[in-house]
């Protein structure tokens, strides 16, 4: 191991060593904006065997990678509109952005679902090294495993045991670094805008559907009226299934307002607020004789559909339960088959703005 | 008769509690001597045998029930206690989503009933409001009192991603909420408008990073805590062409983030089309978005003090706390004040098991609340339990 000291003289050599280190599968700590971090060859599987044996994994967490742009980016990853945004925006900097990965490193630096995150750090010899190397490396944080991250080599060193120590070829040492926390992780590969626009497309040709009802409110008053007057629609209905309302519209259309309407209607006196953080919300109703209970289901931050059933949702798909879903959409097709065998209904609710306070509401069997 | 039992005589005053959360995306689990925080464990920093093999969803694993016993075992190795030195379990009951909390519940009622230890049933948010009283291994706090060292009654800020209430605490376990979000907690407007700016997610704390970068008029008002930039603000989000606060002019005291939500959105298409390939605007946006959030609890809080000048504390709690705009002005407007300023070390203001630890202890020593022998086997989630 050799360590060697990082001063703005000195950035030709420390290069051309970090270089060596590298295409020989070996491993280096690296100073950067936020902690010391650990790099070796991103793309060859020995330096990652020995990276882990250094540090162990954590299961469904992709290592980060360091790149020098986002041209280097792009042959790893699939950058999406979101991502660009966010190399536009913020890199180089603090941030580390998760993408789908291409396939084209290592096995074990892609996470288990196949992502990747992408780190261009905001420091000149770091960039100088991998722009040299033409290739990523890891980026990871160098301290062992559940060990603080390091902000000086001193206190990386310290208790570092022998066997740990032996791994590491290069250490850069540019002294005690400013307290800055470490990158803020981005995942843009969750509910991608594209992918919610053509499940849209596909499922709510309004020329095949009955329309029902439909209005423009022009405000969140009326937006909960139209949701009461859509569910009392049904309720005088003897239903003896389950009856779900999809409610299809971007953020901010009035999906939870609907929501509130259908509640008020169902003389829940309950304050009904967004699901988005507990994913479902669970009220019990009673109008006239009926009883059973409105559950309020938002899959905005839901990324699978076998989470939709873990939360269990199946079982609320029963005798005088009225549902209400927001970004149904998501997993219509999924959806659409669990309540088809139970018989129940589905009620379509589509969202669309008009401008600020307005919008249009359609919904269709 | 309010004044809060800090060097408590009471017998359970060095108790060891187990303490447990699965209320959110995360499990939790800390050990506490006392009031003091040995280890604190959430489930994301523990690795996890990969025994499902191939992709497993998040939430799936949540509900795991292996996942909680490598929490606990990790927990309990951190904190160097064995399992028959826990006196009390404590566990969250709610409020969060049913099928989470069944996790933390049904292991903390099988390691009480089997193994004979006092099971103490803790409502999540009472864990917020309480967090800043939890001390470190060390044995220091992050709580600072004034001369007379009363704390009750206050008033306490609790905000998260699930949570925004203004609640009256006349003391442990005596609370009444005068306000709460009637749509979108403060965080998930963070989450939703980054969504909308196409940041990811959860894109609350890199809006909170963008705004770092927002020109001089905000920071200004930052005074000196991020890089100085002498751009000219942008002119769509200054001044009286920024955005609305919410609920600004309701006479009660609760919130309403959906109406910003949609103003973001308007916002946010009109300047994408204006600038197309330039993203700059974002930094500024950010600043005012955060800017709009921090004044609309501002407001309310202010108007909550106004209300009940007998308080002696302000209480802050949830993860919402840890933006540094946000909590600048919030302990800017509780030091004119004169009152006790209660706020967490940074790392117990966002979920987790400490501050579930901590709201036991006082439920222990100052009400003794707790079940024993058949009487844990009735305890049952409540997914919509309140303050």
């Amino acid at each position: 191991m050799e360590l060697i000291k990082y001063n703005k003289n000195n950035s030709k050599i420390i290069i051309k060593k970090a270089l060596a280190v590298l295409k020989n599968g070996g491993i280096f700590v690296f100073p950067t904006e936020t902690c010391y971090g650990i790099g070796t060859d991103a793309t060859k599987k020995s330096a990652i065997n020995k990276l882990y044996s250094y540090k162990t994994r954590r299961e469904g967490k992709p290592l980060s990678v360091v790149v020098a742009d986002i041209k280097m980016a792009q042959k790893y990853v699939e950058i999406n509109e979101m991502a660009e945004n966010l190399y536009k925006s913020y890199l180089p900097g603090p941030i580390t952005v998760v993408s789908k990965g291409k396939g084209k490193v290592a096995k074990g630096v892609e996470s288990e679902y196949g992502t990747l995150g992408i780190r261009i750090p905001e420091h000149e010899l770091i960039l100088d090294i991998v722009k040299n190397f033409g290739k990523p490396f890891t980026a990871t944080s160098a301290n062992m495993s559940y060990l603080p991250k390091p902000y000086s080599i001193k206190a990386l060193l310290k208790n570092m045991p022998a066997k740990n120590l032996e791994l590491i070829d290069l250490i850069i040492d540019a002294g005690k670094l400013p307290h800055r926390e470490t990158s803020t992780v981005v995942d843009t590969t969750m509910n991608s805008l594209n992918i919610v626009r053509e499940g849209q497309l596909n499922i709510y040709k309004k020329s095949d559907k009955k329309s029902i009802l439909s209005a423009q409110t022009e405000s969140a008053e009326e937006t909960i009226n139209f949701g009461s007057m859509n569910m009392l629609k049904y309720i005088d209905e003897p239903l003896s299934k389950p009856l779900v309302f999809f409610l299809v519209g971007e953020l901010g259309g009035g999906k939870t307002q609907f929501a509130k309407g259908i509640a008020r209607c169902l003389n829940i006196k309950d304050l009904v607020k967004s699901p988005t953080f507990t994913i479902l919300n669970e009220y019990n109703y009673k109008f006239g004789e009926r009883r059973g209970k409105f559950i309020h289901v938002d899959t905005w931050r839901i990324e699978d559909i076998n989470d939709l059933e873990t939360i269990g949702l199946d079982n609320y798909f029963s005798v005088n339960n009225i549902i209400a879903i927001e970004w149904a959409n998501k997993f219509s097709n999924d959806l659409k088959k669990k309540i088809k065998k139970t018989g129940g209904k589905i009620i379509n609710v589509i969202f669309n703005y008009l401008d600020d306070d307005r919008r249009a509401i359609e919904t269709y069997e | 008769m309010n004044k809060i039992k800090i060097t408590s005589k009471n017998k359970y005053k060095e108790a060891i509690i187990l303490a447990i959360d699965t209320s959110c995306d995360d499990t939790s689990v800390a050990v506490l001597k006392g009031r003091r925080v040995l280890s604190s464990v959430i489930s994301s920093q523990v690795e996890l045998h990969k025994k499902w093999g191939g992709v497993v969803p998040t939430i799936a694993k949540r509900a795991h029930q292996d996942n909680i016993e490598k929490v606990y075992q990790e927990a309990l190795k951190r904190a160097r206690i064995k399992e028959e030195e826990i006196e009390f379990v404590a566990v969250t009951h709610g409020p969060g989503l049913a099928i989470a909390l069944e996790v933390g519940i049904e292991f903390a009622k099988n390691l009480a009933y089997t193994k004979k230890k006092k099971l103490v049933p803790i409502n999540h948010m009472e864990g917020h409001m309480l967090a800043s009283f939890i001390l470190n291994s060390k044995g220091n706090g992050a709580i600072a009192l004034n001369k007379e060292g009363t704390v009750f009654p206050a008033l306490a800020l609790l905000i998260s991603g699930n949570h925004s209430e203004i609640v009256y605490a006349e003391d442990i376990n005596k609370y009444k909420i005068l306000g709460e979000t009637l749509d979108d907690a403060a965080g998930e407007a963070f989450d939703k408008v980054a969504r909308m700016m196409n940041l990811g997610y959860p894109g609350g704390e890199i809006i909170t990073l963008l705004a770092g970068r927002a020109s001089s008029t905000w920071s200004n008002v930052a005074s000196g805590l991020e890089e100085r930039n002498e751009r000219k603000p942008l002119a769509e989000v200054a001044g009286r062409l920024g955005l609305p606060v919410p609920m600004m002019r309701s006479k009660d005291l609760n919130f309403s983030f959906s109406g910003l939500k949609t103003a973001c959105l308007y916002k946010i298409k009109n300047l994408r089309e204006k600038y197309s390939e330039d993203t700059k605007w974002s930094y500024d946006f950010s600043r005012e978005f955060i800017n709009a959030v921090s004044r609309s609890l501002l407001t309310k809080l202010s108007k909550a003090i106004k209300l009940h000048p007998e308080i002696k504390s302000i209480i802050i709690g949830g993860g919402v706390s840890n933006n540094k705009y946000i909590i600048r002005e919030v302990g800017a407007l509780t030091r004119k004040t004169q009152k006790n300023y209660l706020i967490p070390e940074s790392k117990f203001r966002s979920d987790n098991a400490g501050m579930i630890g901590i709201a036991a202890y006082y439920n222990i020593n100052n009400l003794e609340n707790w079940l024993e022998g058949k009487k844990i086997l009735e305890l049952d989630r409540k997914p919509m339990l309140r303050l």
